[in-house]
């Protein structure tokens, strides 16, 4: 059973998002990882870069596949977790903690913030998945 | 999906994936920790998912020196060979382990991937030459293991009985019901057993039971990417002959076998090589490797080395592109620079 904490908003491609002081912290959920496999190379954006809602951000490595992170806003990143680059498996082990990927100052919070799920939507999508 | 008849071992234990239509454990716990596990201590896999053909008759010897690169007659009991079943072009329709088991009666375990192909051919070669060769396929009746990896001996006497250090690499010895091999496919010291379902099946849970490592085909994958053993199906198929992977030397001239005529006179225009990154990053199939500005190539297969901590791929390249090379592959838009390495990644 994945664990999906209270308190964070989630995108139907499995990421989820904190929002704190204007700032979006973004990672991948639970499931995402259970469903990975060991995670072994995170390709992070760069500091700077402009992300656009729900299209790639970043790529995650497993063993079996490689895997497109996408952008749950459109915004700015502001800073990057340089520790899953050194330790890809802290993914696996802390997805909603130590293994966070990068920041974001979001663009059009209010409106995409609406689009976005949450714990009991997400929950709800991913028991409509057959290996949940 | 078709389920081994071991499933019911690790159902609840394991992650699935569909491999050419038998539902197998990809992972239990994690690669990267199964695959250390078999380089460390030791790890067990089910294998009866491989095709296993029993071959019977006065001229079983005789039909397999036909059928195969290697030369089967030539083993003694209790001996195994590895080897190709050939074309009448000289490609490999698939590789296997032949296990002489008597004067008229031979086992052949080959790829899962092409399962129907070889039953097909294996049949029609039978028949091609009047061999009178009976071929069984005891199907969910026998399954099939492999333990794997540097305590495997030990631990196998412990829950077995049975003591296979004086047994040599390649060999076999019956014991009870089941057949035990020296052999595998990982780098790694370690047995391969067959029998009958029931008996496999105990032996599986009293290795699980004394703290074995359960692997699935993920890291028998990296395992077998980190000794350069190419794969059926995946870095070799029927338009591939065994030059071209730097493996006549199981290629028997002394006997009539079909492909022969067409492996005669090689002229291989590329070779099967390795691939290393500098850095760490994850190669896989069909990613491409720029060896000079207009000398280009694609891997077969590949993945991250668990031990290596680097990336490793296989791939056919021009014969003038020799070990040692400097190279760059591309992966996914950005370019790494990698080293062409004469398999194995690791030396064991």
């Amino acid at each position: 059973m994945s664990a999906i904490p209270e308190g964070i908003l989630y995108s139907k491609e499995h990421e989820w998002v904190r929002v704190e002081q204007g700032i979006c912290t973004v990672g991948i959920t639970d499931y995402a990882q259970s469903k990975l496999g060991d995670v072994v190379v995170v390709d992070l954006p760069k500091v700077g870069a402009r992300l656009e809602y729900m299209k790639p951000a970043c790529s995650i490595d497993s063993f079996k596949a490689v895997s497109d992170v996408y952008s749950p806003l459109s915004g700015t990143v502001v800073e990057v977790n340089p520790e899953v680059s050194k330790d890809p498996g802290v993914v696996n082990r802390d997805p909603y903690g130590k293994g966070w990927l990068f920041k974001l100052k979001p663009e059009r919070f209010e409106e995409e913030v609406k689009l976005l799920l949450k714990p009991e939507e997400y929950r709800r999508l991913i028991e409509g998945l057959s290996d949940a | 999906m078709v389920r081994t008849p071991l499933y019911p071992v690790y159902a609840d234990r394991a992650r699935f994936i569909d491999f050419y239509g038998w539902e197998m454990p990809v992972w239990f716990s994690s690669i990267e920790r199964e695959h250390m596990a078999v380089r460390r201590n030791a790890g067990v896999f089910d294998i009866s998912h491989m095709k296993r053909t029993y071959v019977h008759g006065k001229r079983a010897a005789d039909y397999l020196d036909y059928l195969c690169g290697a030369k089967p007659s030539a083993l003694k009991k209790g001996r195994l060979a590895y080897t190709h079943v050939l074309n009448e072009r000289g490609g490999i329709i698939d590789d296997g382990i032949v296990f002489r088991l008597a004067e008229d009666e031979f086992l052949f375990v080959t790829n899962a991937c092409t399962t129907q192909r070889m039953s097909s051919w294996m049949a029609e070669v039978a028949a091609r030459g009047g061999f009178e060769v009976e071929l069984e396929d005891r199907g969910s009746r026998e399954a099939m293991i492999a333990l794997q990896g540097p305590t495997s001996l030990s631990v196998l006497k412990e829950v077995t009985g049975l003591d296979m250090a004086s047994v040599r690499r390649f060999e076999c010895v019956p014991y009870s019901r089941i057949l035990v091999s020296r052999s595998g496919y990982t780098g790694e010291d370690g047995v391969e057993i067959v029998g009958p379902s029931q008996d496999v099946l105990e032996v599986f849970e009293g290795l699980l039971g004394k703290g074995v490592e359960p692997c699935g085909l993920g890291s028998r994958d990296t395992l077998r990417l980190e000794m350069g053993y190419p794969l059926a199906c995946v870095d070799f198929n029927e338009e591939t002959n065994p030059y071209e992977m730097d493996a006549q030397r199981f290629l028997d001239f002394t006997k009539e076998f079909i492909g022969r005529e067409a492996l005669e006179n090689p002229k291989p225009t590329r070779l099967l090589k390795g691939v290393l990154t500098d850095d760490r990053v994850v190669l896989r199939g069909g990613y491409t490797v720029e060896c000079s500005p207009d000398v280009r190539a694609k891997l077969t297969s590949g993945t991250l080395s668990p031990v290596l901590g680097k990336g490793i791929g296989l791939g056919f390249f021009p014969i003038s592109v020799e070990a040692g090379s400097r190279v760059n592959v591309e992966v996914r838009g950005k370019t790494y620079s990698a080293i062409i390495v004469k398999p194995p990644f690791i030396k064991k």
